[in-house]
């Protein structure tokens, strides 16, 4: 089963990863898909090393106790997509909605994992918590997105795109 | 506290790190963040794969449940990355840029043997320093390709 499902992720992944190529050129992919991991590989190994995340069926038993897929894999390309959709040039309830649709499905992909496999589990860490780290990734990850390829709400593909 | 000496040397690095990513030059901070990003997502997986296999183990170490170097793998591989793309002699003659290349590659090993030696923040099981030289010289050529794709046909940064 978890098997089936980190396969399935690996899939969605690069299908998601060769959307954000086509769609933006592989130079804001590789940096939003790299960035992303400035955030999650800390976060995730802080929230295991206090007990509040478990992640008991993983790819590198030894090596880590944090999930591959899901941090390294995973996460970058949502948050990458995110970034890249984001309606920078819209009104702020669009952009508030938009980013509560995305980190709700964030945290509710995670909610999902942790009920119907063993890829995940939360014993110390409430849904409001998860949808705040997401939120905070999501955020940072964009801004510095924006800040590194010179994009102004609505100027188009910037700078270095 | 027997493992003084190397929570030392794990501060030191951090500090000698950040510093040296403070005063990377602000026109070139852009191509710095790529290399350094791209620097650690490679050496992430590449770390994970060889404590999995366990050809290297670091006993004191940060976090206990990563069980890799978290510094070296974050911090001190991407910005030794950094340096070695920004001081990169490209317009030089072939020789002088292996030169340069085998240098910056002796230097890190060379730390790292001694680390291995004198200390318990690694060590070598089914390891030596030779594959750290080929693993390290294979990390900074890969950077150095990765840099000049990135900054092909775009406005110096």
């Amino acid at each position: 089963m978890e098997r089936i499902l980190l396969v399935i992720i690996w899939i969605a992944s690069l299908y998601m990863f060769a959307f954000g190529v086509r769609r933006n050129g592989w130079r804001q992919a590789a940096i939003l898909f790299s960035f992303a991991h400035l955030f999650t590989w800390p976060c995730s190994l802080l929230l295991v090393e206090m007990n509040r995340v478990e992640y008991p069926v993983r790819e590198f038993v030894v090596a880590t106790e944090a999930n591959f897929t899901l941090n390294f894999v995973l996460y970058p390309c949502v948050s990458m997509i995110y970034s890249m959709l984001y309606p920078r040039s819209s009104a702020l309830w669009v952009r508030i909605v938009f980013t509560a649709l995305f980190v709700g499905a964030m945290t509710g992909i995670g909610f999902m994992l942790s009920q119907i496999s063993e890829l995940v589990e939360f014993p110390r860490y409430p849904w409001y918590a998860r949808f705040g780290v997401f939120l905070l990734g999501s955020y940072l990850t964009r801004k510095h997105y924006e800040w590194f390829f010179c994009l102004r709400s609505g100027a188009g593909k910037g700078r270095y795109a | 506290m027997t493992d003084t000496m190397e929570k030392c040397i794990l501060g030191a690095v951090y500090i000698v790190c950040l510093a040296m990513l403070a005063f990377v030059p602000k026109q070139r901070r852009r191509m710095a963040i790529a290399i350094y990003l791209f620097q650690e997502t490679l050496a992430w997986i590449m770390g994970l794969l060889v404590v999995e296999y366990g050809l290297l183990a670091y006993p004191v170490r940060e976090l206990t449940t990563m069980r890799t170097s978290f510094v070296f793998e974050f911090l001190a591989l991407p910005t030794t990355s950094v340096y070695y793309n920004l001081y990169y002699p490209e317009s030089r003659a072939l020789y002088v840029r292996v030169v340069y290349t085998v240098a910056c590659v002796a230097a890190v090993t060379a730390l790292e043997l001694w680390l291995e030696a004198n200390t318990d923040l690694v060590e070598y099981i089914r390891w030596s320093g030779f594959w750290s030289f080929v693993t390290i010289t294979l990390s900074l050529v890969l950077s150095r390709l990765y840099c000049k794709l990135f900054l092909r046909g775009l406005p110096s940064m």
